[in-house]
């Protein structure tokens, strides 16, 4: 029986994989996902090898952690020819934190499970910056995904443990972690993975993971109740308000985009299908000048607050994943080439030049920018801080 | 960086990884898509694999490129399931599961059987029985013990033959 299998099983791997073959050139997927010309890829990779070789490399020397103090007295400026960085040692935390967030009462993380064996073992961790401890921490009922600090309150995305019931958007008082508020959110099985602030209202993207039928969500911050309800379908993810209106990145499997919202009526249109990368969990940055979308190995574009113009790709070898930005350019994730390391990068919009790559002990799967830091989440647990001068962006860039 | 020039070296290094691709993509793309049963992921990752090893293939000689390559796909493949972790549990939640692929054109029952294994078993399995590979390389490949990658084969053959007795009956 046991040979006869292990033949069986011998017999049907080699006969599906002989019955398939990488895609065609030109090749497409049903609905809108473009395939990307193969070897387009290797082509790109193998200009890369000197860009890499030398570009960030010399960057990463230059700039790079062994020769950049960071605790001076200098003033801000706006020259990011002076951009330093270097990264601290690991913030331990009781999980993998999936969000981060920046603010006046501290660096909160939003820690799904501290118990991979307990599925709703969530909790809110909060980090002083002056002691880079972890000082507090808020059990929370349900599985938090998302987080983000005001001057008063910590706004909480959490998903219920309960097959069915609906999630919540919870305001905890930062000095004890209580339940201020709660507010239901009106889509079963719903998941937000961002949030931002505007204007009093909390924003947040969330689709039914069942499903992938979701919408944009506005919950006023002074009565708690959703105030703005516009339907949209895709799996969505990370969020961002400007000026023009609500950007979001859709997740969809190989058939994502960059969607831009109307804030007055919902009305919406898809931009990049297929073409935005989230691999990388880095996908959009919102800026005074509009929005950073992540376009993978093709690099990032900076889309203007009309939506009708695109500046760039500016291509990083490796990939870039824009977090945060400002007026004079974007924070990212990237790969550096040259070393395979996972880097934190700025990128100088006005000459596309990347004026510091920092190398991170791990993955990356949130990050936060205040006046003085990046804050990285780091894949397994941990927190990576990267201290820098001169750049001052607000957090997810949507307040500089 | 856009003054940056590409050096003779750089050159050579291309050709080389040209070589690689040439040589090794294809077996990369259908290992792939083994252990994800996604077409499209399975191309994704084979690429992304030659971009991040672009820079180890100029060093090694040319017959150690295949299991190096196999080892990225590995990894990557690996990085993409523990990125989809949250949305699983997510999913799960309802029921349905991402990297379940379902294929209408499904005619094989045991590959149909092999994809409803945990990712982890499915890969010893293809890692034994596609690639012939010792269980000492398994291990070093996913990145744990020999008795994981005997305890995980073992689970998966005992639901397989679970599986195919019970369709049997």
């Amino acid at each position: 029986m046991s040979n006869d299998l292990e033949r069986l099983i011998r017999e049907s791997l080699r006969r599906r994989a002989e019955s398939v073959w990488p895609p065609e050139p030109g090749a497409r997927r049903a609905g809108s996902w473009r395939w990307e010309r193969p070897g387009r890829r290797i082509a790109a990779a193998i200009v890369a090898l000197g860009l890499a070789a030398g570009g960030f490399a010399l960057v990463l020397v230059a700039l790079g952690p062994n020769k950049v103090p960071t605790a001076t007295n200098q003033p801000a400026t706006r020259d990011a020819s002076v951009v330093r960085a270097e990264v601290g040692a690991t913030i331990p935390t009781q999980g993998e934190a999936v969000s981060v967030s920046s603010g006046p009462l501290g660096v909160w993380l939003a820690i799904p499970e501290r118990d991979p064996a307990a599925p709703c073992s969530g909790a809110i961790e909060r980090i002083d910056p002056a002691t880079n401890t972890v000082t507090d921490t808020f059990d929370i009922d349900g599985t938090p995904t998302a987080i983000m600090d005001d001057a008063d309150l910590v706004w909480v995305a959490a998903q219920s443990c309960v097959a069915g019931e609906l999630p919540s958007l919870l305001a905890l008082a930062p000095s004890d972690g209580h339940v201020i508020a709660s507010v239901k959110l009106p889509v079963t099985n719903g998941v937000a993975f961002d949030l931002d602030e505007s204007e009093g209202t909390i924003w947040m993207a969330i689709a039914d993971v069942n499903t992938d039928r979701g919408a944009v969500l506005g919950i006023d911050e002074a009565t708690r109740e959703v105030v703005h309800n516009f339907p949209v379908d895709g799996r969505l993810r990370d969020i961002s308000v400007t000026q023009s209106g609500i950007w979001v990145i859709d997740d969809m499997f190989q058939r994502t985009a960059l969607i831009h919202l109307d804030e007055a009526n919902g009305s919406s249109a898809r931009l990049f299908d297929g073409r935005v990368d989230v691999r990388s969990r880095f996908a959009l940055a919102g800026a005074p000048a509009g929005v950073w979308v992540s376009l993978g190995t093709e690099g990032a574009s900076l889309v203007d607050q009309d939506g009708t113009t695109v500046t760039g790709p500016y291509v990083v070898p490796g990939g870039f994943g824009p977090f945060a930005a400002d007026e004079a350019g974007v924070w990212f994730w990237g790969l550096d080439m040259t070393s395979n390391e996972q880097v934190i990068g700025w990128l100088d919009a006005p000459t596309g030049d990347v004026r510091v790559g920092v190398p991170l002990p791990d993955a990356p799967t949130a990050a936060a920018v205040d006046a003085n830091s990046v804050w990285v989440a780091l894949s397994g647990g941990g927190v990576s801080r990267v201290d820098f001068e001169t750049r001052a962006v607000g957090d997810d860039g949507a307040e500089p | 960086m856009e003054s940056l020039r590409r050096t003779a070296t750089d050159e050579a290094g291309g050709d080389r990884l040209q070589d690689a691709y040439n040589q090794h993509h294809q077996r990369l793309f259908r290992l792939a898509y083994l252990v994800s049963g996604d077409m499209w992921l399975s191309e994704d990752l084979a690429q992304e694999a030659f971009v991040k090893a672009q820079n180890k293939l100029r060093e090694l000689p040319a017959e150690e490129w295949g299991p190096y390559l196999r080892t990225v796909v590995m990894n990557l493949w690996r990085r993409t399931v523990r990125r989809r972790r949250l949305e699983l549990r997510g999913r799960n939640l309802g029921g349905s599961d991402w990297y379940t692929p379902p294929g209408p054109e499904e005619r094989d029952e045991l590959w149909s059987l092999l994809l409803r294994l945990p990712p982890r078993q499915r890969a010893c399995l293809v890692l034994r029985y596609y690639e012939d590979m010792p269980d000492r390389d398994i291990a070093a490949v996913l990145g744990c013990s020999i008795g994981t990658v005997k305890s995980q084969s073992a689970r998966a053959m005992a639901k397989l033959r679970k599986e195919l007795g019970q369709n049997e009956q």
